[in-house]
């Protein structure tokens, strides 16, 4: 087993092109087990970091990425380039888990109180700090206060790093619809963590 | 709905920002626009810089599984398509048949969700007619003694499962299972199992007497189905070339040995004792279709001994495993339970490699480290290295009169258990040291 790239720098992101998505899809649908590998690899933590801004635990992001690629490992026969690219598609697979983990998660009880994050807007003076979200459950805590729509348009574009074509493809609505929205999720998320700003 | 300039101005800044550009260079190209933009962009700069990343310990474990995901549903396509090129009619006919009962009848549905299941479920007997029918539609003898080989394996990790939930007649079942697969594998083949003074040494010249053709044009062969293994002197081969392949079929079945033999004793740690007996049976039977010479019971250990199991805690650089100073190398096959994440008391056992890390074959993870992460707990053949120093899976172990406490006699070729601290990265100060009696034993039976 090598090093990987966990202990190289992460942003920007080196993303392969789309023609080489192209191919190693070609590749995974004629049954190349490293054309599957690959895939896996490329898309991990797009998923992951998608997924786990849309739900509530780490443990609860996990299981879902993995049944994502399980679901891509079965399904990828159906994917046709032209109605998406590949990254809208394995995108709406995860979109599809998450609804159906907060579909369960209604019946759920909520988090135990010493387990949920506080509530930025209930710390003291948010502006003594130089980053508004100190980690991810911060941001999550944020996050979980945005609608529905807000959140997921900020998951694709931040946590998968989806463009606004790719996103409005996974949301099924156009750019502009996506610009507008992502502009209301960002000011919202502005109001929740600096409370007092004009 | 009236469009919004600042949608599109925000929408730039962000692309441009994900580029790698500045917050300060963007505000200047929008300086009409820098009031409503900055706070904006101060937002999503703190969020993107916050966003969760998957823990390694996950990453490393989920690809693992991802890969045993993708071999099974590959080789469940594969034999449910039944598109290879068949050599004889019979063999064709008698393959598709097979593969249209199992779609038939079961549902490819219920064959790939098969691909995974234990001897005691009900959809095992599809998971073995799928089994079957892959070697129905292999066409060559090579190929198919490889797969053979592939499902005397599964049998090994089934058994090791079975016994842990103390299912003996289980593991009885599998043992004869597996040894029909060992055979029917050397008969493919046209080889026989070593003999247990050849195999321990990798590098041992096999006879060349006891080898038949292996592989495709190598030899003609005597039949298109599997011959049982007889006892007759086998043939000598016809080329180098058959030669040569015979020699690498049975350094895969001496590695494929070394794993299925590690995964049994390790089971022996924890399976209660009518399983454990069936497991020693197994075990016998195992090695003299492996020709591993025997390495478990209380004598000698083969040489060098590769066995070992080792508890320590968990890190990772990476998303590589260390513990206990050791690199551990986790293949697709890996057993896992719980989730080895970085400050957890892992249990590992495996096979000792030439570099030196260890080949996990089952890892356990106990719980969170609660004393020194410097402190480990190693159980493997003792050996005597060089300067007459005693080693297990090559930690020096440094013995203290007065401070090392020393239980029953241990000695150089027999099953020890150590616990100390690291005091560097190959070297165990032991404050206990146990002679065990022939087999591993789980950790907690030590705390007397």
């Amino acid at each position: 087993m090598t090093e990987d790239a966990d202990t190289r720098p992460q942003l920007p992101e080196v993303q392969p092109s789309e023609e080489e998505v192209q191919q190693l899809v070609r590749g995974a649908q004629h049954g190349e087990e490293a054309a599957f590998s690959r895939l896996y690899e490329v898309y991990f933590h797009r998923v992951y970091r998608f997924v786990a801004l849309r739900v509530d635990t780490p443990a609860d992001a996990e299981d879902i990425t993995e049944d994502v690629f399980l679901r891509m490992l079965e399904s990828i026969g159906s994917f046709r380039r032209r109605e998406a690219p590949f990254v809208a598609w394995i995108m709406r697979i995860a979109h599809n888990r998450v609804v159906d983990y907060w579909r369960r998660a209604r019946t759920r009880t909520s988090l135990p109180l010493d387990e949920a994050p506080p509530l930025p807007s209930e710390r003291e003076d948010p502006h003594a700090r130089i980053e508004l979200f100190s980690d991810s459950r911060d941001l999550q805590a944020a996050l979980g206060r945005l609608t529905d729509l807000q959140r997921q348009v900020l998951a694709l574009r931040f946590g998968a790093g989806l463009s606004v074509m790719e996103t409005a493809a996974v949301m099924k609505r156009n750019d502009g619809a996506i610009k507008a929205l992502q502009h209301s999720a960002v000011a919202a998320l502005r109001r929740i963590m600096v409370p007092g700003e004009q | 709905m009236v469009h919004d300039p600042l949608d599109d101005v925000l929408n730039d800044c962000l692309d441009r920002l994900q580029r790698g550009e500045s917050v300060a260079l963007c505000l200047a190209r929008y300086p009409d626009w820098a009031t409503h933009l900055r706070p904006l962009l101060e937002t999503a700069t703190s969020a993107v810089a916050a966003r969760p990343a998957p823990d390694p310990s996950f990453r490393a474990t989920s690809r693992l599984r991802f890969q045993g995901a993708i071999r099974s549903h590959l080789a469940v396509q594969r034999s449910s398509r039944g598109e290879t090129l068949f050599p004889s009619w019979a063999r064709a006919w008698a393959g598709m048949m097979a593969a249209l009962v199992l779609i038939i009848g079961f549902g490819s549905g219920a064959v790939l969700a098969s691909s995974n299941a234990a001897p005691d479920s009900p959809l095992y007997p599809v998971k073995r007619a799928t089994e079957r029918a892959q070697v129905a539609l292999t066409p060559s003898e090579a190929s198919r003694a490889r797969l053979h080989l592939r499902w005397a394996d599964r049998r090994g990790v089934e058994m090791a499962a079975m016994a842990q939930e103390g299912k003996a007649d289980h593991v009885d079942r599998l043992r004869r299972d597996l040894v029909r697969e060992l055979d029917l594998a050397h008969a493919e083949a046209g080889t026989s199992p070593e003999t247990p003074s050849t195999a321990g040494a990798p590098s041992a010249a096999v006879p060349e007497a006891g080898v038949r053709a292996l592989g495709a044009g190598s030899a003609p062969p005597e039949s298109s189905s599997p011959r049982p293994q007889d006892s007759r002197p086998a043939e000598v081969p016809t080329s180098d070339r058959a030669g040569n392949e015979a020699r690498a079929f049975l350094r895969e079945v001496h590695d494929d040995g070394e794993r299925t033999l590690a995964r049994l004793i390790l089971a022996q740690r924890k399976a209660p004792p009518p399983a454990r007996e069936a497991l020693g049976r197994a075990l016998k039977a195992a090695q003299a279709r492996y020709g591993e010479p025997a390495a478990l019971e209380s004598g000698p250990y083969p040489s060098p001994p590769r066995i070992v199991v080792l508890q320590g805690v968990a890190s990772y650089r990476g998303s590589t495993l260390w513990v206990g100073q050791r690199r551990v190398e986790l293949p697709a096959d890996a057993v896992i339970h719980g989730r080895p994440r970085a400050g957890q008391v892992l249990v590992i056992g495996g096979l000792l490699q030439e570099d030196g890390s260890i080949l996990a074959l089952q890892v356990e993870a106990e719980g969170p480290a609660k004393g020194a992460p410097a402190r480990v707990t190693l159980q493997g053949p003792l050996a005597s290295g060089p300067g007459g120093y005693l080693t297990i899976a090559g930690y020096r172990i440094t013995l203290t009169p007065g401070q090392t406490t020393v239980q029953g006699e241990p000695t150089p070729g027999h099953w020890v258990m150590v616990e100390g601290r690291l005091v560097a990265p190959d070297v165990i100060a032991a404050d206990r040291v146990r002679a065990l009696d022939g087999v591993p034993v789980p950790f907690e039976d030590t705390e007397d």
